[in-house]
């Protein structure tokens, strides 16, 4: 046996049942699924009847149970699963719960929490204010380590192929901490101006709040941070690392995944060279991304993010070998080339002047040449952005008239739907369903297109549905000049000796590691995957990065994960956390189309501080933990751990405690009491929060105002001795814990007045009629009289609507500044479900029924299984650690019968 | 009657819910909330809502939020009507 018992729970019970059975000298093992020891008891201000601080109650025995020599405590772990062995002992799997913190490492010192950028409200202080997501539970917690509420990866984060954490920058604009959100994006993508201004943000997408409207504007809020910090520091504020290792990196390509592969290469300590064969880095970004999209400048500023680090990019160097290249002193080659070679048509007339590539004519206006298409008619073939790209510069330039010319239905168009409405806003004319035959001229020189109509046909190979001519369709239109933007493929010819090519020519590298068929030769980018997003190809970059060191530094590249990410939320999830999400609208602002048209000016206008404060507010939140890193930034224990994940271990184990406490009834379901709709309705455990020593508030006010409340009802057994909701037992402490509430009140509130609306008073333990009376005696009216209704009286005080039994039933009314609602307590049934093997009977009130309780207390239906405290029934804190007692005996002489058996 | 404890005793979606959504806003409100209290502090809950057109629960919770981060203080005593007054605490 791994263990002789294993105590569920380590509430006051649980606690008392393992050091007893520690004291005897057998193995415990001590389970406890919140992140600190305690239970309900170490949350309490005081005991009834003597007035003890519940803390300094609580505090020595957990400490005790937790650094006892024969317990072996488990917090923040959940018993997954009980199941008999067949010899009288239990083999049970115990789940440790991911805390995404190395309790071996934190310090309590809650860095973490102060810099968190989440908050929720705090179940630890009844939600009457909030907490962090990074938290340590409560100030006396055991341990005192701290632990990260983490739902899984936010769907906008999951979406990023370069593992940007949207909703982190998003957390941290909200607090206006633009300077970290765009470290938060460099951390993840050196070009976080190109990304803000030119993605297509897959985020954007998947954002859950999509599906219900207002969401925040992702990839706007990127380019918000980049100006802001790009205004702030023309220059990147760091330089190349200090440790400089000796192994040289050579990469072909200054596109997106050459620039982010060099980036993450050269932090690492790489001395990266970078090649490039146009006279200025940026590839595809600098050629053919029109100005409106990206200036020019910002990919300037982008790549200082990357040259920064000490990485040397050479212009105007075509590479022909990369096999020359390792020859020349590199340790490793990335081939990161891209996509620039344009498919043709293959129909007559492509040669003719004025038919020319997309790439080709956005490449031109780029660079600086002059074409004047004023009163001309242009049409552009193709149904992709670059094809869009080139119908608005085409617009941009004075073309009297541009046709988009797409073969295929306008749901087929893979161009982004943004930038195609933006087309059309603009004027650009869309031809669906029609395709070029031929190019027909005059003297050498583009007269017309001749077309024919196009009609839906079955899916081809790729799944995707094909078109078909329609017979006798043809038409030649005139235009002066047509621009085909039908696709784009590699040049890597003049590689190939290097490079296993694929038919379409792109490059064959493995999926996963991006490694070539040599293996100190590596490939990322549109070359692998063709054409693809900005993002896609730095989130390649990065990925070949990653497996190049490590392959550099002799690591296998098998089995070595990339970036883990916990498992996307659920967006359904997310929406039935809220009945409703609040938002506030803000609109992403754009220049006028026939203002945007007459130059190259950016057509989307930026957020200013406050817009982009109120985009970000309407986040969600998916994750919980939104993963903006500050808590990793800021602890000096380098504790936090992202990759924590959750663990089963597997123990046999001789014995079971269920020490797993019970439930407060929901206020709530007191319709007529109005719980939760007015704020100056509160549970008594609430209450026990304000007046505990580490209350949520720096004194006893009413959450509705904040006043001191001066006249205060308590309204007993609120849910409980109520057959009308289902829980016709009495709680037993609900009159106790009111009576302690009163008094302490009138100590910290001494002009305050209590009244206590009651059936009865049941105080029968010992000392507990003396309280009854001795808390008359402090001046606290008690009446006679069932609560039937409270409603809001204005000012946030409250009428409570009762029937006065002194006074024959009558029905009465009274103002309240504050009401009190005594909850009863229920069961926590969920440890019935652990046992797989064997029913744990509950009573008819839910709680773990105990057959033989007259006389064989603790014993459970299930022979060796054994129950202590609130688990078995509403207890005060005496009779719980009594019912330990006895649960640790009865599981004592369970062991040592065990260890008698043959 | 159900025999899942949950389920005979739910708890409320919606009252959860507004407490997730004042939570969730505390941070955005916060520099507005500051900024109040530097240029006008220190308030009681009842004028800051009023202040910024906001509910005087949410003010409630969105000040102790702050007084519990250490960037807002309470007076040490309520006024004559029971409010305290907050105003911002020292630069930390």
């Amino acid at each position: 046996m791994d263990y002789d018992v294993m105590v569920v729970g380590a509430g006051i019970a649980g606690m008392e049942a393992a050091v007893s059975l520690g004291d005897m000298g057998y193995r415990v093992l001590l389970v406890e699924k919140e992140p600190s020891i305690g239970g309900k008891m170490i949350l309490l201000s005081k005991v009834f009847p003597t007035l003890d601080c519940a803390s300094c109650i609580s505090t020595p025995k957990m400490a005790q149970a937790a650094s006892h020599a024969n317990i072996d405590l488990r917090v923040f772990s959940e018993v997954r699963e009980v199941r008999r062995d067949g010899a009288g002992g239990f083999r049970v799997r115990v789940a440790r719960k991911p805390a995404f913190v190395d309790f071996a490492k934190c310090t309590g010192c809650q860095d973490c929490e102060k810099a968190c950028t989440v908050t929720v409200p705090d179940e630890y202080n009844e939600n009457l204010v909030s907490r962090r997501v990074a938290h340590i539970a409560f100030p006396q917690a055991v341990p005192k380590k701290a632990v990260l509420d983490r739902a899984g990866t936010s769907p906008c984060t999951f979406a990023c192929p370069a593992g940007i954490k949207a909703n982190g920058y998003i957390s941290l604009i909200r607090q206006g901490e633009f300077e970290r959100a765009f470290q938060l994006v460099l951390d993840d993508a050196p070009l976080v101006g190109t990304l803000g201004r030119a993605c297509y943000a897959p985020c954007q997408r998947e954002c859950t709040r999509e599906e219900i409207g207002e969401a925040p504007h992702i990839r706007h809020l990127k380019r918000f941070v980049a100006d802001w910090y790009y205004e702030r520091h023309p220059e990147p504020e760091y330089g190349a690392p200090e440790k400089r290792l000796d192994k040289r990196v050579a990469i072909v390509g200054s596109g997106p995944a050459g620039l982010s592969a060099a980036y993450f290469l050269a932090r690492r300590g790489y001395p990266v060279t970078v090649f490039e064969a146009d006279p200025e880095p940026g590839g595809m970004l600098r050629s053919s991304l029109p100005d409106y999209r990206l200036p020019k400048e910002v990919v300037d500023r982008d790549i200082r993010n990357v040259t920064a680090l000490g990485v040397e990019i050479r212009v105007n160097a075509p590479v022909d070998s990369l096999a020359g290249l390792r020859e020349q002193g590199f340790a490793a080659v990335l081939a990161a080339i891209g996509t620039p070679k344009p498919k043709k048509l293959l129909v007559p007339g492509e040669e003719l002047e004025g038919v020319v590539s997309g790439i080709e004519f956005l490449a031109e206006v780029l660079c600086g040449q002059k074409l004047d298409l004023a009163g001309k008619r242009v049409a552009v073939i193709g149904g992709g952005n670059v094809a869009i790209d080139a119908a608005r510069t085409a617009l941009r330039l004075g073309a009297a008239e541009v046709v988009l010319q797409y073969r295929r239905s306008r749901a087929e168009m893979p161009a982004s739907p943004e930038e195609l409405a933006a087309a059309e806003a603009e004027g650009v004319e869309l031809s669906l369903l029609s395709n070029p035959v031929a190019f027909e001229g005059e003297a050498g020189r583009l007269r017309r297109v001749r077309s024919v109509r196009m009609k839906p046909a079955e899916a081809g190979a790729d799944g995707r549905r094909r078109t078909v001519p329609v017979a006798g369709s043809e038409a030649a239109e005139a235009f002066d000049l047509a621009v085909v933007a039908i696709g784009l493929s590699a040049e890597a010819a003049a590689l190939r000796r290097d490079l296993p090519l694929a038919r379409d020519g792109s490059i064959q590298a493995d999926p996963c590691t991006l490694q070539a068929d040599r293996p100190w030769l590596f490939a990322a980018g549109d070359a692998v995957t063709g054409p693809a997003m900005i993002v896609q190809a730095m989130g390649l970059g990065k990925r070949a990065a990653f497996h190049m060191d490590r392959w550099l530094r002799g690591e296998a590249l098998d089995g070595a994960e990339f970036e883990p990410r916990l498992p996307v939320v659920d967006k359904d999830e997310v929406l039935a956390r809220q009945t409703e999400y609040p938002a506030r609208s803000v609109t992403k602002g754009e220049r006028l189309p026939q203002e945007r048209i007459k130059d190259f000016d950016e057509v989307e206008l930026p957020f200013s501080a406050d817009e982009a404060v109120a985009s970000a507010a309407n986040c969600l939140n998916c994750g919980i933990c939104s993963e903006c890193r500050e808590c990793q930034r800021v602890c000096p224990a380098d504790a936090i751990d992202f990759d924590q994940r959750e663990r089963i271990d597997e123990y046999a184990v001789s014995s079971v405690v269920v020490a797993t406490g019970f439930r407060l009834f929901p206020a709530e379901l007191m319709e007529t009491f109005g719980y939760g709709k007015y704020p100056n309705v509160i549970t008594a455990m609430q209450m026990d929060r304000l007046v505990a020593p580490t209350r949520p508030y720096n004194y006893v006010l009413r959450p509705g105002d904040g006043k001191a409340p001066a006249n205060i009802a308590y309204v007993f057994c609120t849910g409980s001795r109520d057959r009308t909701k289902n829980n016709p037992i009495c709680s037993r402490v609900c009159c106790m814990y009111s009576l302690k509430q009163a008094q302490l009140l009138l100590g910290a509130l001494p002009v305050a007045d209590v009244t206590i609306y009651h059936i009865d008073i049941r105080a029968f333990g010992k000392g507990y009629d003396e309280f009854f009376e001795q808390t008359k005696a402090m001046g606290v009216r008690f009446v006679k009289g069932k609560v039937a209704r409270i409603s809001e009286a204005g000012n946030g005080n409250l009428k409570v609507r009762y029937e006065d039994i002194d006074a024959g039933g009558a029905v009465q009314e009274a103002e309240h500044d504050l009401v009190v609602l005594s909850v009863g307590i229920v069961a926590h049934d969920e440890c019935r479900g652990l046992f797989a093997d064997a029913e744990l009977q509950l009573d008819e009130t839910l709680f773990v029924a105990q057959p033989g309780k007259q006389v064989d207390p603790a014993r459970t239906s299930i022979p060796g299984v054994f129950s202590a405290g609130t688990a078995t029934g509403p207890l005060d804190i005496p009779d719980s650690i009594l019912s330990a007692g006895a649960a640790a005996a009865q599981a004592a002489a369970y062991i040592e019968r065990m260890k008698r058996k043959p | 009657m159900s025999d899942n404890s949950r389920e005979r005793f739910p708890e409320s979606v919606a009252i959860h819910g507004r407490r997730r959504e004042t939570a969730r806003q505390e941070f955005t409100a916060r520099a507005r909330v500051l900024q109040l209290l530097a240029e006008r502090g220190p308030l009681t809950v009842p004028e800051t809502a009023r202040e910024l057109g906001i509910g005087e629960a949410e003010a409630n919770w969105w000040l102790m939020g702050y007084v519990r981060y250490g960037r807002v203080k309470a007076s040490e005593k309520p006024d004559e009507d029971g409010f305290y007054r907050y105003a911002l605490a020292e630069a930390r």
